[in-house]
């Protein structure tokens, strides 16, 4: 009898959760894990004729499901665009200036005219993650459009298949070329403004090969996991602590592995065509070994013989002396740059003492013997190699020790005129000489080194054929 | 088999059985009953009207059809408890206070209470709506007369030159639009309890004749025999739906749910275009069968989907989604047909989320983006 009264008790409870029981909700996703889903500071739009009422995050904010609200379409006007948008994606302009409607991401990441309540700042890496004091730029569209930029044609008709040639699916043709290294959908404030709100757990990036994953918000997904030992963080401005938040923290175990993620475009397979240059961008092997046949040495490749760098490396706390592999933001920014190839206005702890506004050598520039040519490259390599001020407390930006005196030295001192052009102080006909007193035309720096380099431009029989870069 | 496992068994049968009378209800679309429940001779019982007037009605002489009443009449509660008139039988769609008989706060279209709260939350077949002017999405179609259904639901329409549609006001500029009168449909016998209703001869689906596939055409579904007064997975309404190839107009879908809507709405899914990227939010387009959309799969009465002409339409509610098998997006998916507790007659409080931190029904079928 008792059985059968817990039988009927066991069913007569079945059947009531039949009854209260709803069907399953959706399961939990990562949208309102994600920064433009953030109830405290996600997406809001205010505009004319949108309602003050929705909620933040809410996905009208972006989307409009008929293209309109209430029978009329608040601004931005003008629908109806794809994927719902409030405006088109994107306007396919080729070079900056970008305007505000090139990008529907600009209504919101903008300066004074933003469409995001209440107005927000965006600021560079340099000044996010290297400490960089300087408050400008503190919107993404003018980082865009800054001297050199992420041309976002280019990025756009690269992940849509419709140039170049790449290693990932196609997205889809009317993609935002922002798409190809962030999901709107998931992308999460790690952010380091203001000081101290760094979260390395969270990420904004996703890879164009894993587009539906964040990437560098896992500990695997980090430099120190990927380039074990060899990734020494560079100096966060003006102090002893490290990028990318000021903290003791120096392998890259709080920094996403930048390199896996450039190089999912930026390798040395994929061709990809930049409008703003005219060529196709050089391909960048960042992972091979192998001395002179290998990758580049800022990469996993190694030194030749030893480097003279300054410090953080010069003392690393990793203990190495070569073989630092370095992250593509140590010295390129995401988006835009005031210097050209995107090179980052603060690296290793200090501003670059100039501007680079050039790096492209002119004709003739690496002819031997080359005549004088820009060094202005210089004022990013000296931020972590040891130029003659800090070799011999010579001139900044001038690189004789390395190239001739270091125990690493490719070339001797005293056959100058077989490569460089005019100056005094001896030089050519192997005289004792120094870097102290020598005196030649500087060769542009970008004859030998960018990636991918060796000295190829050197003269017959001083070629040593090393990897440059 | 011995005594003991026979009385099991037959204990087991016991439940069950009552398991399916407790959850199987009993509802004819068909008006049954005393004649006297809805018609009157005299309008008269003992010196008295014999009108079931809704809050607001003073008309209290006879009515065509000698009814008892508007449909309001029949069809409110003056009280938020009651989803069925206890003397008619007739759904309730109008409670005077907030409807707590079930969490959706309706039946399925929802309820008319919440029209009255803010003109945002339904269709208002009161009075002129303070927002808008005219049907948002209207098509501007000419020639529907004055005061015609894409202008208000309260006036009655005139100067049409259709005797059917001319004096149609507040319901009936959706439910029997081109039939005289209330008849033609309450007696149409479309059989009992959950059932398809696809033709003119059953009275469409709801009553719910024309629209934008024009003459000769009405919704087609499964009715639910308490309107969702419950509901669940197996519980539930079904639409007809139709994905259209080669371009989205509304004109053609046939008796679908959304070529009904889209009678004034049409311009919501106007040029939507044929796949993503989509213009506008596509409505009667089958569910994506990969990525996150291949999550739905078990039917939400939240967020109906359409069925394809090829679902086993006799068979009853499915509580299976699959795009696989052609179901479809829809604009029920999203809205209730009368009112809402919620902005623009949304399911579920979408302008309030995420703050409100109530269920999206967005996520539903976008079960990434929660």
């Amino acid at each position: 009898m008792r059985r059968n009264i817990i039988l009927i008790s066991i069913l007569l409870c079945g059947m009531v959760l039949c009854w209260i029981l709803y069907p399953d909700r959706a399961s939990s996703g990562p949208y309102l894990d994600s920064a433009h889903g953030n109830t405290s500071y996600g997406v809001k739009r205010s505009a004319t004729g949108f309602p003050a009422d929705y909620a933040k995050g809410n996905c009208a904010h972006c989307h409009e499901q008929h293209a309109s609200i209430g029978g009329a379409e608040p601004d931005p006007a003008g629908g109806p665009d794809k994927f719902l948008l409030m405006s088109p994606n994107f306007s396919g302009k080729t070079v900056i200036p970008y305007i505000q409607s090139d990008s529907v991401c600009f209504y919101c990441h903008y300066g004074s005219g933003t469409l995001q309540s209440p107005a927000f700042n965006n600021y560079s890496y340099s000044i996010t993650f290297g400490g960089n004091p300087d408050a400008t730029p503190n919107n993404i569209f003018n980082t865009f459009n800054s001297t050199s930029y992420h041309n976002l044609y280019d990025v756009y008709r690269f992940i849509a298949g419709l140039s170049g040639s790449k290693s990932f699916p196609n997205f889809p043709a009317d993609s935002n070329p922002c798409s190809g290294c962030h999901n709107v959908h998931i992308a999460k404030k790690s952010c380091g403004k203001p000081a101290g709100s760094y979260d390395p757990t969270k990420s904004a990036i996703s890879r164009p090969t894993g587009h539906d994953s964040l990437w560098g918000d896992d500990d695997i997904e980090r430099l120190k996991t990927n380039f074990t030992s060899y990734y020494q963080s560079p100096y966060w401005y003006g102090s002893w602590n490290y990028e990318p938040n000021n903290s003791p923290v120096y392998d890259g175990s709080n920094l996403p592995d930048y390199n896996t993620f450039c190089t999912d475009c930026h390798n040395n397979t994929n061709i990809i065509y930049s409008t703003a240059l005219g060529r196709y961008l050089r391909a960048i092997d960042w992972v091979t070994p192998g001395g002179e046949t290998g990758g580049d040495k800022h990469g996993k490749n190694d030194a030749t013989n030893g480097i003279d760098i300054d410090n953080p490396y010069a003392s690393s706390p990793l203990g190495i002396s070569v073989g630092f592999v370095l992250a593509c933001t140590d010295c390129h920014e995401p988006h835009g740059a005031p210097n050209v190839m995107l090179i980052r206005q603060v690296v290793n702890g200090g501003v670059l003492y100039r501007t680079i506004s050039s790096v492209t050598p002119t004709a003739g520039d690496c002819t031997p013997p080359f005549p004088a040519g820009s060094k202005e490259l210089g004022y990013l390599c000296n931020r972590c190699h040891m130029d003659d001020a800090d070799a011999f407390g010579g001139t900044a930006n001038k690189w004789c020790y390395i190239h001739h005196e270091s125990t690493d030295r490719p070339y001797p001192l005293n056959q100058c005129g077989f490569c460089h052009s005019g100056g005094d102080g001896g030089g050519g006909g192997g005289e004792s000489m120094s870097c102290e007193t020598v005196s030649r035309n500087p060769i542009n720096c970008n004859c030998c080194h960018f990636h991918g380099s060796d000295d190829n431009a050197a003269p017959d029989g001083r070629r040593t054929n090393r990897r440059t870069f | 088999m011995t005594s003991k496992v026979r009385k099991t068994i037959i204990i087991i049968s016991l439940v069950a059985l009552l398991t399916v009378v407790l959850t199987y209800g009993i509802a004819d679309a068909k008006v049954t009953g005393p004649c006297s429940n809805c018609h009157t001779m005299h309008n008269s019982q003992q010196g008295a009207h014999m009108q079931y007037l809704a809050p607001g009605e003073e008309d209290i002489g006879p009515k065509g059809a000698l009814l008892r009443g508007t449909c309001l009449g029949c069809h409110t509660a003056t009280d938020g408890s009651t989803w069925k008139s206890s003397i008619t039988g007739a759904p309730i769609v109008f409670n005077t206070s907030e409807p707590v008989f079930n969490e959706a706060k309706g039946l399925a279209a929802g309820n008319f209470y919440w029209v009255q709260t803010e003109d945002t939350k339904g269709h208002n077949i009161f009075s002129q709506d303070s927002k808008l002017s005219v049907a948002p999405g209207d098509m501007g179609f000419s020639g529907c007369g004055t005061n015609n259904c894409h202008t208000n639901f309260h006036l009655a329409v005139s100067g049409t030159g259709n005797p059917a549609l001319d004096g149609k006001q507040g319901c009936t500029k959706c439910h029997m639009v081109n039939t005289v009168g209330p008849k033609g449909f309450h007696h149409k016998d479309d059989g009992t309890g959950t059932k398809y209703v696809d033709t003119a001869e059953k009275g469409w689906y709801r009553f719910l004749e024309g629209h934008m596939s024009g003459s000769g055409h009405g919704v087609a579904g499964i009715e639910d025999d308490d309107w969702q007064y419950t509901y669940s997975s197996t519980d539930h309404n079904e639409y007809l739906g139709s994905q259209v190839s080669g371009g989205y107009g509304f004109g053609g879908l046939g008796n679908t749910m959304t070529a009904y809507c889209t009678g004034c709405h049409g311009v919501f899914h106007d040029n939507q275009g044929t796949a993503s990227p989509w213009l506008r939010h596509p409505s009667d387009k089958i569910l994506p069968t990969s990525g996150e959309y291949a999550a739905y799969t078990t039917y939400d009465p939240l967020v109906p989907v359409a069925r394809p002409s090829s679902f086993d339409w006799e068979g009853g509610p499915s509580s299976m989604v699959s795009g696989t098998h052609g179901d479809m997006v829809m604009c029920l998916s999203c809205h209730r047909a009368h009112a809402s507790p919620y902005f623009k007659m949304m399911r579920w409080d979408y302008r309030g989320w995420p703050g409100s931190g109530a269920t999206n029904g967005c996520n539903v079928c976008h079960t990434s983006k929660n």
